[in-house]
């Protein structure tokens, strides 16, 4: 915590900063409608074990849904990359398709699979592709030719060449879509609970709405904003692990 | 290498158009055959012109496009004001970074409840949850290409006694237009999904509450046509940016082209 204090002092200082400035706009007031930051914290200790409880079906989701997204989109972007008949038909679908927002995505996914989790997944699915997949195929498009050159003189397959070459030799590209991805992820979980709301942080968000408990929605936004943080650093963790090699990577970090 | 194939003409819209059909009508007929959920062309195509007909699509989607725009305007200003800020002065550079870290993790449907609790429905609202989601990647953006200008551009202006204003205005601000393009783009379309989830969850008119109302009253063929023109809303805030980029940046393309000969 002290190094995090010490590594952005200033970032430190606005935050205090803002949060002074709300608890003294809203200290004077006392009412439950402008709540200051104990009536948070005290909406948050109440309501901690029903929190933890919604975060852990929206972060399953988020998880299940990021990691099918990954899988697919990864495997799709290197068949597409390199096989130009199919890219030819499906690039041109898939920017027909980029500019719906994937919130637009979840009226249709309730239609086929109701207001359950396979709903809000298929949401989650749907707003965690593009970034994988467009960031894989255009990955796999600046591959360098003389990589795939080798592996032919090699006498590796098209496969081979797909999952030795092209898919090591794309990763620091694929990471950064899949980075954005991970980000999304919780993003779209939450907003597909508040759309098709049956249960997690989202349709917690909705009940708090519905009962004008406006310190329990703040306390679940802050808790939102803790968990991403935590998933953005658990990440930096995970792309160094997988891409510290990279000369791309040590030019940014190191 | 996608964007190039954008840029390569109204072919790739006609494959793409074609191949959607294609693959939607044998989906229809042979996959999720129901019907009913996954409507086939003959019954889709007819409610798609007629929503092209009613005056409400049309109404809805002005709403929802100006919503949008002037969410990102906003969001524009506030990031000009932030990103000069953080260029003059190094602390306000970093705080910027971490408020930005923590404000990009908050999903801005979230903020929908809230915002309607605060300032009730209409125009306010919607602004304020729009420019709250597109200012971050904007802003990140516009900071970044600020601070990345070529240290001799800035030694040359120096010399040439500009302040530190001018300095701002007139060397780095034009050199970091690239960079500010790329985050507008990405900016362009948090903006049109702020828009549709808050019109979606506060059903306060717009694309977004005629999708939820097309959907819930299980009239499906309109359901699509409307995400279907909700796409057609984000793919023409695109054309428009691109228009814009290719207007202002053309000296910048054009250095592109000779670097590359």
């Amino acid at each position: 915590m002290t190094r995090l204090v010490h590594a952005n002092l200033p970032g430190f200082v606005l935050l205090v900063g803002l949060l002074a400035v709300w608890e003294i706009a809203t200290f004077g007031v006392n009412s439950p409608n402008a709540p200051d930051i104990f009536r948070v914290v005290a909406a948050f200790s109440i309501n901690a074990r029903m929190i933890a409880g919604e975060l852990a079906l929206t972060l399953a989701r988020a998880g299940i849904g990021l990691a099918i997204a990954v899988v697919t989109m990864i495997i799709a972007g290197l068949v597409i990359g390199r096989v130009t008949v199919i890219r030819n038909i499906v690039v041109p679908i898939i920017e027909l398709l980029r500019p719906i927002p994937p919130v637009a995505i979840a009226p249709v996914a309730m239609l086929f699979a109701g207001t359950g989790s396979s709903a809000k997944i298929a949401v989650i699915v749907y707003g965690c592709a593009f970034p994988v997949l467009i960031n894989t195929i255009d990955a796999v498009r600046s591959i360098h030719p003389l990589y795939t050159l080798v592996a032919s003189s090699f006498g590796m397959s098209r496969r081979q060449t797909m999952i030795a070459v092209d898919l090591p030799a794309a990763l620091p590209r694929i990471l950064v879509g899949v980075r954005t991805s991970v980000a999304l992820s919780l993003l779209m979980s939450v907003v597909s609970e508040m759309i098709l709301s049956s249960d997690g942080l989202g349709n917690l968000i909705i009940v708090a709405q519905q009962r004008y408990e406006i310190a329990l929605e703040v306390a679940i936004i802050g808790v939102i904003v803790a968990v991403g943080i935590l998933i953005s650093l658990a990440w930096n963790h995970i792309e160094r692990r997988l891409i510290g090699w990279h000369y791309g990577y040590l030019g940014r970090n190191g | 290498m996608l964007a190039k194939c954008i840029h390569s003409g109204p072919g790739r819209v006609f494959v793409g158009i074609a191949g959607f059909l294609v693959i939607w009508e044998a989906i229809a007929r042979f996959g999720l055959g129901t019907g009913t959920f996954f409507p086939r062309l003959d019954s889709l195509l007819p409610a798609f012109a007629r929503l092209l007909h009613q005056p409400e699509t049309w109404e809805g989607a002005l709403l929802t496009m100006g919503r949008a725009i002037a969410g990102l305007a906003v969001a524009m200003l506030v990031t000009a004001f932030m990103a000069a800020l953080a260029t003059l002065w190094r602390p306000a550079y970093r705080s910027f970074e971490m408020l930005s870290d923590m404000a990009q993790t908050v999903p801005p449907a979230a903020l929908v409840p809230l915002m309607i609790f605060a300032v009730g429905l209409g125009a306010p609202m919607f602004i304020t949850i729009v420019a709250f989601a597109s200012i971050w990647p904007l802003y990140a953006a516009t900071a970044t290409g600020l601070a990345a200008t070529e240290p001799v551009q800035l030694l040359v202006s120096r010399a040439l006694g500009m302040s530190r204003t001018e300095q701002i205005l007139y060397v780095r601000a034009p050199a970091a237009l690239p960079s500010i393009f790329t985050g507008l783009r990405v900016a362009a379309g948090f903006s049109l999904m702020a828009t549709i989830a808050a019109e979606m969850l506060s059903g306060d008119r717009g694309l977004g509450a005629q999708l939820y109302d097309y959907a819930f009253s299980l009239n499906v063929p309109e359901m699509y046509s409307t995400l279907f023109i909700i796409g057609i809303a984000g793919a023409s805030m695109n054309a428009a940016q691109q228009l814009l980029e290719k207007v202002l940046l053309d000296w910048h393309f054009g250095q592109m082209k000779s670097a590359e000969k």
